[in-house]
């Protein structure tokens, strides 16, 4: 398996403080690398340090076999970024600004630009200056200039942010096309659980500056487990019947909220139901349910303790 | 190198750049002019009329360069596009560099050309109205020529100054008010002689000025942005 990008227990200190410590990512070539944490997590800081805009303060970036070093500006050429909102040179025109940084990026084809603009979707403004765009034009836009000069790495920074719900899923099948048809890799950060599982094939979870976990989707989707919620007015009871007269003792009380969910799935829910009301428990409502890969990566982010500690 | 240079004068436009250096010589041509109407207080000869108007073509183009400074470097690092050129597979330095070289250049040619012309018009309003009787020989020109060249070098040097200043909170108004201090601090008169008639000032506050520049590109390949 070769890799695009790796970071070898990448560390930046800021003012005395780790705000990135010791990450080791490894992005797999042609994959969608989801790199998922709230804000504030190091994200764009990891982002900003492959990109070449911050140097580390020890550890390394690996991209495409080359250490990179301040002098590394031939790999900048075969990558494309676009770290946090993306900035333009204001004044000019969307047309404009894409020519300027093909000359800069060095890459002369004539009709890559249209072309980018039309993937991203983003259509008559050819005479209106960037300062005019909206958010979410300008997100197009900063996409459409990162993958204009047709990058082997895409790095993309919340790219959906500021976007409407229809623009999210253009962007979601444009990304997936560039990995499927183009073979580009794709590192995409999100504060956004949703978005990331739907598209990408490895996950990179970032807490605190930390790298928390690093899993493929498939490995997630097998982790997944199947519970039975219950809802119910007198939880204590419920307990009693499920341990003493039903022999379950996988489950769980939510805390003072009287749902009890169910992890144990040798009774099936009709049984289930059955015996309860048998016994007296009220039951208001009663569901098979998928742990979904949401809950799987709150525990991560919100201080999984229990998931770091059993890796 | 050249390539860089062009990209960035794409950025600037260099019609809205001429155009200000007319006003701008206009304005001196004009002051001038009423410098030279005055009889009591007016020049006597080429010489005293010459180096006034190189001078303030000087302070003039000074203060502009600050405002290209501030285009094309301070506020590139304010709105952040510096961070999308340090993207770029381009060394750093190479890209500053460029930035400095443009402003260099500018107020160079700037001061040399704009000189002339007002020397130029100043010379032929003389014909006309005369101001003064005394003539404009060969000898004053050359003087006046080899002052200029070396001046207008000194110029460019002193014009990037006030990059160190504004650089170090990336600030506007910083920079602009820098160069403004420094032209006020080099062309002050006292008595009627003031620091810049000596050429050795200038010329030493344009090797400062170019090494400042260089002090404030030296870091750029190792800093954060």
């Amino acid at each position: 398996m070769s890799y695009v990008l790796r970071t070898h227990h990448l560390t930046k200190v800021y003012g005395g403080k780790e705000v990135v410590s010791d990450v080791s990512m490894n992005v797999k070539k042609g994959e969608i690398y989801g790199f998922l944490g709230p804000n504030g997590a190091g994200k764009t800081t990891i982002m900003r340090m492959m990109t070449n805009l911050v140097k580390p303060t020890s550890g390394e970036i690996e991209i495409m076999g080359e250490k990179l070093t301040h002098s590394s500006y031939e790999v900048l050429k075969r990558m494309g970024n676009m770290i946090e909102n993306p900035v333009f040179y204001d004044k000019m025109t969307a047309q404009q600004n894409l020519e300027l940084h093909c000359e800069y990026m060095g890459y002369y084809n004539k009709n890559a630009i249209g072309e980018a603009l039309k993937l991203v979707n983003l259509s008559n403004v050819e005479r209106k200056p960037v300062k005019e765009f909206s958010l979410g034009m300008k997100q197009r836009l900063g996409i459409a200039r990162a993958i204009t000069t047709k990058p082997e790495l895409l790095i993309l920074d919340e790219p959906i942010n500021g976007l409407d719900p229809v623009g999210i899923r253009e962007l979601r099948d444009l990304f997936l096309m560039l990995s499927k048809q183009y073979g580009i890799t794709l590192l995409i950060s999100s504060h956004i659980l949703g978005e990331m599982e739907q598209i990408a094939d490895t996950i990179g979870v970032i807490r605190a500056g930390k790298l928390a976990e690093e899993v493929s989707m498939d490995a997630i989707r097998g982790k997944n487990t199947e519970y039975i919620e219950l809802y119910t007015s007198d939880a204590t009871k419920a307990a009693f019947v499920l341990e003493n007269v039903l022999h379950i003792s996988n489950f769980r009380i939510t805390e003072g909220s009287g749902v009890l969910r169910i992890y144990d799935l040798k009774v099936p829910p009709s049984e289930l139901t059955r015996s309860l009301i048998v016994n007296g428990v009220p039951v208001d409502s009663i569901n098979r349910k998928n742990h979904s890969l949401e809950d799987y990566f709150m525990e991560l982010i919100q201080g999984g303790d229990r998931h770091v500690a059993s890796r | 190198m050249l390539h860089l240079v062009r990209l960035e004068l794409r950025k600037v436009k260099l019609g809205g750049i001429v155009r200000t250096s007319a006003l701008t010589l206009l304005g001196v041509l004009g002051f001038v002019l009423l410098i030279g109407s005055d009889e009591a207080e007016g020049f006597k000869n080429y010489e005293e009329a010459l180096t006034i108007i190189e001078m303030l073509v000087r302070i003039a183009f000074i203060i502009y360069a600050s405002v290209l400074l501030s285009k094309l470097v301070v506020e590139e690092y304010r709105n952040q596009t510096m961070a999308l050129l340090f993207t770029y597979p381009i060394s750093r330095k190479k890209l500053l560099l460029a930035k400095l070289l443009i402003v260099g250049a500018i107020t160079f040619a700037m001061v040399v050309i704009g000189t002339v012309l007002v020397s130029v018009g100043f010379y032929l309003f003389n014909e006309k109205l005369h101001y003064f009787a005394a003539p404009l020989t060969t000898d004053i020109v050359k003087t006046q020529a080899i002052h200029l060249v070396v001046n207008g070098i000194a110029s460019a040097g002193m014009a990037l100054v006030p990059l160190f200043f504004g650089m170090l909170r990336k600030s506007v108004p910083t920079t602009i008010v820098s160069s403004i201090l420094i032209v006020a601090l080099v062309n002050a008169s006292n008595n009627g002689s003031s620091l810049g008639e000596n050429i050795a000032v200038p010329i030493t506050l344009g090797v400062i000025g170019f090494f400042v520049a260089y002090l404030s590109i030296r870091n750029v390949e190792h800093a954060d942005l």
